[in-house]
């Protein structure tokens, strides 16, 4: 399974919530209550959200949780 | 890894061994084991091979695989914590001890989400503690193995390189979930709050407490996509309701709802969990111990201290982390 590519808008979707994912792997979860809080205070903050995202699944894409969580993008 | 509790002279010999050691026991114990090439926390609570157990006498250890390709140790302070996601890179996980009640422990808990790089690498560790009869006696400690120095306020991590063909996970069982009761929210971040607002109506936080008789043996609970936080209560006061670790402003906090009996409950989530056969290091809530009554009970292949805060990436309370190394 690929990674959608960084300037896939599904990256920004995630965050913002306009596609709802069910993340089972716990590091991105941590990280969606990360921009939970954020994007209430800051909502233009997305698009680093978004980066950041797409970031933290290639760093962790060995894992067989991410792997399974890309899945749904 | 290795992951059990042993007696001094078994801890002595593993780190004369020059085994990469993940240590926690009682202050008393950490100083009278030798210079290594470890790092440890103190406590005296434990849950390990034969069950829920306090001890000021035994050592739990966590050998670091042989097959981890480097091994390095760094130290941190209060204004240096949020520097340790982007200080880790690579197939690297991080194993963390801060002592309880310091400056460092609530920098971390408040800073580390929203730091650079936050959850980029996998981290796990534990916040150290002291006998519960000994709060205000002493503080909680931690000790640099490598030079034999033990640490008031500060942060170890432990960052453990993996080979390729490895892969950490860091995960976590929590029995407790939010319950149907009030929807709660926090004006501020902190380890402290003497307001909220519930259900959309500013309240006193420590009045609402009281007057609707919060069973505080439950956390307040927040849903991170699907993971539970929990936030335990520490006191309550006149001004203000402290916690164990900390709330933040823009979450929705419910409290959890009751539970039955804690190892039925651990078994039913460990079944669930299924972390295979090879758990390299686990710690679970001292509040667990307590309320729960875990002595003599057995987790199974979940071992490690009952500790004063759980990390997973983040801090955590009441709450059991895990980490497992997994071929890729």
């Amino acid at each position: 399974m690929a990674v959608p590519a960084e300037n896939n808008k599904v990256w920004l979707d995630v965050v913002t919530g306009k596609k709802n994912v069910s993340f089972s792997h716990l590091g991105l979860k941590m990280f969606m209550g990360r921009v939970g809080i954020t994007l209430k205070s800051n909502p233009d903050k997305a698009g680093p959200l978004a980066k950041e995202l797409f970031d933290l699944v290639n760093a962790n894409i060995t894992s067989q949780k991410v792997l399974e969580d890309i899945k749904q993008l | 890894m290795n992951n059990q509790l042993v007696t001094i002279e078994h801890a002595i010999k593993l780190i004369n061994e020059k085994k990469y050691l993940f240590i926690s026991a009682d202050e008393k114990v950490l100083r009278k084991l030798p210079k290594g090439s470890w790092i440890g926390g103190s406590i005296p609570y434990f849950v390990a091979q034969d069950g829920g157990e306090f001890s000021q006498e035994k050592v739990f250890v966590t050998a670091i695989p042989d097959f981890a390709t480097k091994v390095e140790v760094k130290e941190y302070n209060a204004s240096t914590v949020k520097n340790i996601y982007s200080d880790m890179s690579g197939n690297m996980v991080g194993m963390i001890i801060i002592p309880a009640l310091t400056k460092t422990h609530v920098a971390f808990a408040v800073e580390a989400p929203m730091s650079d790089n936050y959850s980029r690498n996998p981290l796990i560790g534990w916040i150290s503690g002291l006998n519960l009869n000994d709060l205000g006696k002493y503080s909680a400690k931690i000790i640099n193995g490598f030079n034999g120095q033990f640490i008031e306020d500060g942060a170890l991590v432990m960052q453990v390189t993996l080979p390729k063909d490895k892969v950490a996970n860091v995960d976590i069982i929590n029995i407790f979930s939010q319950g149907n009761g009030d929807l709660i929210e926090f004006p501020t971040d902190g380890f402290s709050a003497s307001e909220a607002v519930v259900n959309g109506k500013k309240v006193n936080f420590p009045d609402y407490v009281k007057s609707n008789k919060l069973d505080v043996k439950l956390p307040l609970v927040a849903n991170y996509c699907g993971a539970n936080i929990n936030v335990a209560f520490q006191t309550i006061g006149d001004k203000d309701v402290s916690f164990y670790g900390p709330v933040f402003k823009n979450v929705v906090y419910k409290q959890a709802s009751p539970i039955g009996d804690y190892v039925t409950e651990f078994t039913k989530s460990i079944e669930k969990a299924n972390p295979g056969k090879n758990v390299n290091f686990s710690c679970n809530c001292v509040l667990n111990f307590m309320y729960l009554d875990l002595e003599k009970k057995k987790t199974g292949a979940f071992m490690g201290p009952a500790t004063f805060g759980e990390i997973a990436y983040q801090l955590l309370t009441q709450t059991m982390v895990y980490l497992t190394i997994d071929d890729v």
